[in-house]
Order: C-alpha cells, then structure tokens, then sequence
C-alpha cells in the first residue's frame, strides 16, 4: 500500500475517479439545467456564460449532460466489470481446480470469444438484446468474461497442487469451502488489477456503442453519445465533440493510471 | 491515393476537353463559331452517389430527375420553375382540346421535332407508345398508377393523338407534364436499344446524354437543333458528390457551378456568407405524426389532442431553421393544391389546455409508452423534439432506436402508437389524402400505403370525400370537399401535423439560370433541384 501511495500517478488517478464519482452522485445538485431541457433557440452555441460549455443540436446545456453522462460511463463502467469479473471468476476457478473435460469445454469456448474483437462481442450481444442501458451493461460484460475466465484459471491451476490445498481435502474439507476461502482470496490481488484497467475499457466500449446508436438511449446523456451528436454537428460547434471526448480520455486515463499503480504495488517482481 | 485523384482529375479534364471539341464541332458545322466560343459546360454537384437509370419511365431516385429533365418533354410543361398548374404550358403539343364530357382530349403535336443522336422525326406513335409503355405491366414502371385513368390513347394521323380516360379527371393535364409518367420516349430507340436504354437514353429536349460513367458523373451535350431554340450551354456534367462537405468545398473553390444543397439553416448561411447564392425549392417536405387509434391510451380522443396541444411548432421550426422551415397546420402541405387551414383545429401550442385533456381522460399524472424510431436524421431529432414537449406534461416517451429500414416496416405492422413520418408528394391535396387518410391505405391491408391512423376503419371515414373530389371538375367546390376532408382529419386528432421544410439548391452568381424562381418566399419551384433549360447560361 505504501509503494502505491508513493506513486504520484497513480494517487492523482485516484483522486480524479473519486472528484468523478462524487459527480456522478451528487449530479443533480451540480449540473446546472436538467440534462433534457432543451432550449432550441440557443441550439449550436459554443462556450458562454449561460451555458459554460455550450449547447448541443436542441439546445441543451453540454455540461449538465457531461455530468449526467458520467453515470451512465460509471455505471456501465462499474456494474459491467462487476458482472463479468465474478462470472468469469467463479467460470475461471471451477475449470482451472476441476480441469479435466469441463476445463476442456469452458478454454474452447473461451478461446473463440476471446477471438472476437471486444466492441464486436458487444455490439452482436446489443443487437440480440436491444439497445438500453441494462443491455448495454450486459454486452460490455459478455464481451470481458473471457478475459476474466483466462485471468482466473492459470492461477488456480497452479493453487490446486499447492501442499496447504491438498491439505485441506486431506482433513476432508468441502470442495467449495476450499474454493471460497483458499483458491479465491489468493488469486484477488491480480484480478482487482486487470478489473482496474478493464472499467477503462469498459467505459471505452460503453461510449463506442452509444456512439454508435446502440448505447444509452436518447434523451439520457451518455459520452459517447454526445460525440456522436458532435460529430453531426462539426462544423457548426466542434467544442461539442471536443468536452465529450476529453472526458473520455481523462476518465480512461485515469483508471489506467490507478491499474499500473496497483499492478506495480502488488508485484515484488516489478520493483525499480 | 494522390495518384488515384490526379488520374481522376486527368481523365474528368480529357472526358471535358473531349466534350467541349464535339460540343464546338458541332457548332461549328452549323457555322456558328460566336455562340462556340462564349458556351460552357455546366459542372452541377449532384446530391447522389450514383443513378440507377436514366430511362424517364423509371427514374424514381432524387438525383435522376434533374438530368432525365434536361433530355425529355412531355406534351405540356409547367412554366419552368414553378409548380403553377393553372398556367400549363403547351410543349410537344402545340395546342389542345377537351370534348364536351371532359373524356377524350385531342392534342395536336409539334412538326419536325427530331429524336437526339439521329432517331428520326418525333410522331404520334411515340406518343402512343410511351404511355402504353408507362401502363404495361410486363414493362414495370413506378409510375403506372398515375395513368390508371387512361383508358386508350390513339394515333389519329402523324401530327394528332387522342386520348380517352375512364373519367373526368381535373388534373388530367396536370399527369401529362413532364414529369415521371408524362415523359414521352422514341418508340424507335426503346424497340433497338433494349436495355442500353437505361443508361443512352433518347430524348427530345435541349441536352442529349453523351456518357455516363458509374459513380463518377453523367455529361449530356446540347442539343442544337433543340425546336425551342438552341441551348446557351454547350453542355451539363452532373457530378455524383453525395456528400454534402464536399459539395461545399466544390462550391467555394469553384469547381462546380451548382450544386444540391444542404436542409440546415447554418449550412445556408455559411454559403451565402461565400458569395453563393442558395435558393430554396419546393414542393415542401411535411413533418408530422400519426395516432395509431387502434392502440390505448391512442384510442382515447382527449389523450391525442392533448398531445397534440403539447407539441411546440415554433421549437421545431426553430431547430429545423427559420429561412427553411414553417409551420404545418394542416395534413395537407401547404402550397399543395387544396390545402387550407381555414375553420381546422390546428391545437396550437398550450400545454395547460393539454394537461387538463390528460386529467379528464384519466391520466392526471402522465403516462409512459415506447416506440420504435429510425436512426434516421430526418426522424430520430424530431421524435426526441416531441419527446421533451410531451415530458413537460408528464408523458413519457421512450425511444427505441433502429435502423431506418426496419422503422418502416415495424410501423407497418402496428409496432407503434405514434409514427412519425415526412413526405414530398405531386403537389395536389389528392394524393397526400389518398396516401395517408383513405380506409384503403390502411396498413395491413393489401391495399395498404401509408395509412397508420386506421382513419376510415375507427373512429371517421373520410374515403367518400377523397373520391368525390378526386373527379369534381369545379375547382371552387373541389376545393371545398378537400376543406372539408381536413377538417375532419383534424377534429378527430387522427395526425399532428408540425412542420414543412424546403429542399436548398446553390449556384454561383455568374450561373443564370434562365428563368426566375417564381416568388421564392413562396416555396412553389418545382421538385427539390434546378430545371436547366435551353436558357440557363454561364456568364463571366
């Protein structure tokens, strides 16, 4: 924990996560208009003192939207790697400690999955499901399991021939109590990594797929939605596409910057 | 990818210098080398990627009619640059005339009329043989509906031709403009060129097709021996540039010389600002929605009005831009034949009328419903307009968005409770009515078109005024029966009608286009492009 304190990075990535999260939270105390009032007659307007980052295509305020639209980065972001992290290690763990045909089964379907490109995975789930911010949540997590499944297993392959786990079936303990309090607290440490850096990608695919229609629907603000609108709208008010995107970048950024931290901490190996 | 362009570029300069040494041959020949030297060739920015045909008989997408205009008449005309069907113009015909019963109509054609690219003499069995063509099952054409009327047309010698319709039509001169079906083709090039026909169309009019090159562009060349004189352009080269940036930058530096515009007010501004001149085109685009009134709360009548009371026309218009857009009141576009907005309830914006409507139908708090909507740009801004005006009395609206396709075949299968919708159609308040309102364009039904109310099975039906008026000669009680039609669509909140928006065309300053865009505030230029004619000259 120390190492990571020291890692000025590292901690300013946290700091921003946090400021954002607390935006997130709080956005309807913050935000200066509601996210969906439109005011038409100002639509297209660049920075100004009523409207601090402009106006969008039906007039509505930029920033209250870049403040509502970090719920839905965070949320998907969050709830996304949430789901895939505890289904892919749980998946992960039952093949690595099982092996044998089950291991087999779930590493080939794991290796055609991890043969899609992620934004691809997504947007066949989305298309299956439908666009929305749940199904949305859904894509982004089917498209990291494998991930997390792969990041699980070699782990626990290694754990199962360790002496103190043969040592707990010896006394006769339950296969999932070795699971629950053996197997799984040993492999946390490089998964809250990885889980880390996969929130970025995560938002990452999040505003792709609203970029591309598929995401949050309108009028609920999200990133990526927002660059869509700014890119309609490009030569009229380019700043749209500009704040949009730059909140993107920094919030990915910075979960980036706290992951590299984290990995640096946890691993001796990687010491300067 | 530089190498591409400039080989490009070298062959576009070669196919030019190819036509202007024809074009000047050709004049030459005539003796004419004044006229040779101070000719042009028009460069227009076509909208489009490409065309699918140039057959007059089958051009339906926005880009062809423009170039199958230049290079074929019908028997009459509208005054270039209007849409003024009062004012019919005689063209292949000389002049006319109408029996007693308003049945059969005798045109007497124009002598020594020549096909393009030495096709011979245009006659009668042309004519005979284009709308015969037109109606031809086997042949296919989109357009043979509009000459269902037409129940014989005949040859009666070389120079005169009679044809007889199954009713009074008061707009019979009006199909025969030339425009989609009113076009008339050479009987002799259609029978020996088959299907090369498509693409080296033979004409009658000022320009005559010279090459086509997919994706690239078409070049006619003038037409010399053209019978209303010949053109003061030595030809036209329509540019596929679909999109619009690039057809701003051809614009600004000069590399075309007209160009189809942009439907956004900044867009208009930006060009004018540059010395272009844009001009805007009519018939008009109307925006409005549809109640499907088979689906609750959509059944209920207080809940349709006050959603309509709710909608915001001046917002709309705002987004939409005011130097392009206006308010539409009626679910017949204005400057269309038979529009009217007189003794209609129009709910104008009131969203305090709108909440007490919701209470007394029993929605005191709202309520929420979902529909599909297309991706599409000239859809999706406008249902998340109507979606913010509505959230302002509790009514929430959720969006599904898809792809611009399937939109239009969920909506044919009842998936909503509100369709969003625009079109641009001939303008007479007849096929608007029909299209949208009649029991017969119900969708669902064989006949279906674009009827997503269910108007005419629930609640009215006004299918009895539709074709009363359709054949009444009297054009003062004609217009009284489409009064009448409107009105009751919009008592019964069947539609919400919100907006109409104008197509932009742009030409340099030194392009005249020979003719004046009759009343421009007007909106009534015809059909979405420039009419380039024997008169439209480049001067500089």
């Amino acid at each position: 924990m120390r190492r990571f304190r020291r890692d000025r990075m590292a901690v300013a990535g946290v700091i921003l996560v946090l400021l954002l999260s607390l935006v997130a939270v709080f956005a309807p105390w913050i935000a200066p208009y509601d996210p969906a009032d439109q005011h038409i007659i100002y639509r297209l307007r660049g920075p100004s003192e009523q409207f601090r980052l402009g106006t969008d295509e039906f007039g509505r305020d930029v920033l209250s939207r870049l403040i509502y639209g970090s719920r839905a980065s965070l949320v998907v972001g969050l709830a996304s790697v949430l789901l895939a992290g505890v289904a892919g290690t749980v998946i992960g763990g039952i093949s690595g400690y099982f092996g044998g045909r089950v291991d087999q089964i779930i590493s080939s379907v794991t290796n055609i999955l991890m043969s899609f490109p992620s934004l691809l995975l997504g947007l066949m789930v989305v298309v299956a499901l439908g666009p929305g911010t749940t199904n949305v949540v859904i894509a982004v997590a089917m498209s990291l399991v494998p991930n997390f499944i792969r990041l699980a297993r070699g782990p626990v392959l290694a754990l199962r021939e360790r002496e103190f786990i043969q040592a707990c079936r010896a006394l006769g303990v339950s296969e999932f109590r070795i699971i629950m309090r053996h197997v799984i607290p040993n492999i946390l440490g490089p998964i809250s990594v990885m889980s880390t850096l996969w929130i970025a990608t995560a938002i990452r695919t999040e505003a792709s797929l609203s970029f591309l229609g598929l995401g949050v629907q309108p009028p609920t603000p999200s990133w990526g939605n927002m660059i869509r609108s700014g890119v309609n709208n490009i030569l009229s008010n380019p700043w749209l596409a500009v704040f949009s995107g730059l909140a993107i970048t920094v919030t990915v950024l910075a979960f980036n910057v706290i992951g590299d931290g984290l990995r640096d901490a946890l691993d001796p190996k990687q010491r300067p | 990818m530089l190498t591409s362009k400039l080989q490009a570029m070298r062959a576009g300069a070669l196919v030019l210098a190819a036509v202007l040494l024809a074009a000047c041959l050709f004049v030459a020949a005539g003796g004419d080398l004044a006229l040779a030297q101070s000719r042009h060739v028009l460069r227009v920015g076509s909208g489009v990627a490409d065309v699918g045909t140039l057959d007059p008989h089958f051009a339906t997408n926005f880009g062809e009619y423009p170039i199958v205009k230049a290079m074929f008449n019908g028997l009459v005309d509208l005054p270039a640059g209007t849409v003024d069907i009062e004012n019919i113009e005689p063209d292949l015909a000389e002049s006319w005339s109408v029996s007693e019963d308003g049945l059969v109509w005798t045109f007497n054609l124009r002598k020594g009329v020549q096909w393009h690219h030495g096709y011979g003499e245009f006659t009668a069995e042309d004519v005979v043989f284009s709308f015969e063509r037109v109606a031809s099952p086997q042949v296919g054409s989109p357009w043979r509906s509009e000459v269902a009327n037409i129940k014989e047309v005949r040859a009666v010698d070389r120079y005169t031709v009679e044809i007889e319709l199954h009713a009074p039509d008061p707009f019979a001169l009006l199909r025969l403009v030339g425009y989609h079906s009113g076009f008339i083709v050479s009987k002799k090039a259609v029978t020996e060129l088959g299907d090369e026909h498509r693409f080296r169309p033979i004409g009658t009019g000022p320009f005559a097709i010279s090459e086509y090159n997919p994706r690239r562009n078409v070049v006619l060349v003038a037409n010399d021996a053209y019978y209303k004189g010949a053109p003061k352009l030595a030809g036209i080269e329509f540019r596929f540039m679909p999109d619009t940036a690039t057809r701003e930058l051809a614009l600004r530096t000069g590399e075309v010389d007209t160009a189809d515009g942009d439907s956004e007010q900044i867009w208009v501004e930006r060009m004018r600002a540059q010395g272009v001149i844009v001009e805007l085109v009519g018939p008009g685009n109307g925006y409005f929605i549809q109640f499907n009134m088979t689906k609750p709360p959509f059944d209920n009548l207080k809940v349709r009005q006050a959603l309509a009371y709710a909608v915001n026309r001046d917002e709309i218009v705002a987004y939409l831009g005011t130097a392009l857009a206006r308010p539409l009141r009626s679910p017949v576009p204005a400057g269309y034949f038979g529009h009217t907005t007189e003794g209609l309830e129009t709910y104008e914006y009131n969203p305090g009328l709108a909440r007490q409507l919701l209470a007394e139908a029993g929605y005191p708090n709202g309520f929420e419903f979902e529909i599909y909507i297309s991706e599409a740009t000239s859809y999706l801004p406008f249902a998340q307009l109507l979606q913010e005006h509505w959230r302002r009395i509790g009514v929430t609206m959720r969006l599904n968005v898809i792809d611009h396709a399937s939109y239009h075949a969920r909506v044919r299968e009842d998936a909503n409770g509100v369709i969003f919708y625009n079109a641009t159609r001939l303008p007479i308040a007849d096929i608007y009515l029909s299209q949208f309102y009649h029991s017969d364009a119900i969708i669902g039904k064989p006949t279906a078109i674009t009827n997503f109310s269910h108007l005419g099975d629930v609640v009215d039906n006004i299918d009895a005024l539709i074709e009363e008026a359709r054949f009444e000669m009297n054009p003062d009680r004609q217009k009284e029966l489409y009064a009448e039609a409107q009105r009751r669509i919009m008592a019964v909140a069947a539609a919400m009608p919100y907006a109409q928006r104008y197509s932009t065309v742009a030409r340099q300053p030194y392009v005249d286009i020979g003719y004046s865009m009759v009343a421009p505030d007007q909106f009534d230029n015809l059909f979405e492009h420039y009419v380039y004619n024997e008169k439209t000259s480049i001067n500089r």
